[in-house]
């Protein structure tokens, strides 16, 4: 029953994506500083399932984002996430079932070129709200483009307010890494690390998280979609000691 | 623990960053020479430096830029045709990216 509502989630979050390479993404966890182009609408299905804490084996939890992303001007684009919403089963994530987490819209404006000028810079904003939740997320991203091969960096600053007065805080210092190679325009490999450092209350410094795994990206016709899988290396009890994200664009 | 990661991502970060150029061979800058070679594509300077920004933000986006002197201009030609649909672009910055690109082939 388990892997059959896992499965299902995955199709479906699969097949409601349609074509389109205008905004291809080489990674899933990082963000590259280049942006839409003027006028370009594009729809990106995320779903990102997570599975197994060390504290809970039987965890699984996989998240959907429904994005729509604009391009406004060579410098500037935004991004609406009509809903985030997700099924979990475990020990740690409660009853098992469905969780609509919000929605969320998104800025990112680009400072400078990675492949003419010495190093890409663009600076990204996210605000997401839910029920008695609000979160802000900050992010510097910078890219070096040499050839066939991109390095990507992106720091975060993520800040959360929850509760009936969203009196509850915490926060999150993230920095993520991403290499990709172009073998060919249609497939690009690579590998992507991530590394968290929690804040609750904004009072503590939880121990560090550290993820890391390879990716794949194909571009076909007229769609392209994305895959990295990273394992947890550190022991963080409350995290996942894998998960697995998938993104599908496609742009019209 | 925390130290050691942070200090690696951003060494790892420095390497490849270091020494890097910033000017690829695949889209030379417009310079004098580039211009008078951009008049058999029928370019001049506003054209040709257009269609070089468009091939340094556009292209850049899906793939690695092309070197595109291994395509002969009638293969060039129906190639970008295909890509400027993908890119958004009206078909002013297509004349302006294709001239651009003949021009650097033609060097």
């Amino acid at each position: 029953m388990k892997l059959t509502h896992i499965g299902l989630s995955l199709l479906l979050a699969i097949v409601t994506a349609a074509p389109a390479w205008a905004g291809a993404r080489r990674f899933t966890y990082v963000y590259e500083v280049t942006t839409s182009p003027p006028g370009d609408v594009e729809v990106e299905n995320w779903v990102t399932w997570k599975t197994r804490k060390p504290d809970d084996h039987g965890f699984d939890q996989v998240d959907f984002r429904h994005e729509l992303e604009f391009g406004i001007t060579d410098k500037f684009q935004m991004a609406v996430y009509v809903a985030d919403w997700n099924y979990h089963h475990g020990m740690s994530a409660g009853e098992p079932g469905f969780t609509l987490s919000g929605s969320a819209v998104e800025f990112i404006y680009n400072f400078t070129n990675p492949v003419s000028d010495p190093i890409g810079l663009a600076a990204y904003q996210e605000f997401q709200a839910g029920y008695h939740r609000f979160e802000s997320e900050s992010k510097l991203l910078v890219q070096k483009t040499l050839g066939s091969w991109v390095v990507a960096y992106n720091a975060t600053l993520e800040a959360e307010w929850e509760g009936d007065g969203l009196e509850e805080r915490e926060g999150e210092f993230q920095q993520s890494l991403g290499v990709s190679y172009e073998i060919n325009p249609h497939v690009l490999i690579g590998v992507e690390a991530l590394h968290e450092i929690g804040f609750p209350d904004w009072s503590e410094t939880e121990d560090g998280k550290f993820f890391a795994g390879p990716n794949i990206s194909v571009r076909s016709g007229v769609w392209w979609a994305t895959v990295t899988g990273l394992a947890q290396l550190t022991s963080d009890g409350g995290e996942p000691d894998f998960q697995l994200r998938t993104i599908v664009g496609f742009s019209f | 623990m925390r130290l050691i990661l942070s200090s690696a991502l951003l060494a790892v970060w420095a390497l490849l960053v270091g020494g890097c150029e910033t000017t690829p061979a695949s889209a030379p800058p417009v310079t004098a020479s580039f211009i008078r070679a951009g008049v058999r594509a029928h370019a001049d300077a506003p054209t040709l430096t257009e269609g070089r920004r468009l091939f340094l933000n556009r292209c850049i986006q899906c793939h690695a830029l092309p070197h595109v002197a291994k395509y002969d201009p009638q293969k060039l030609t129906a190639i970008l045709k295909t890509m400027a649909g993908r890119a958004n672009m009206n078909e002013e910055q297509h004349d302006a990216l294709l001239k651009y690109l003949l021009t650097v082939r033609s060097q």
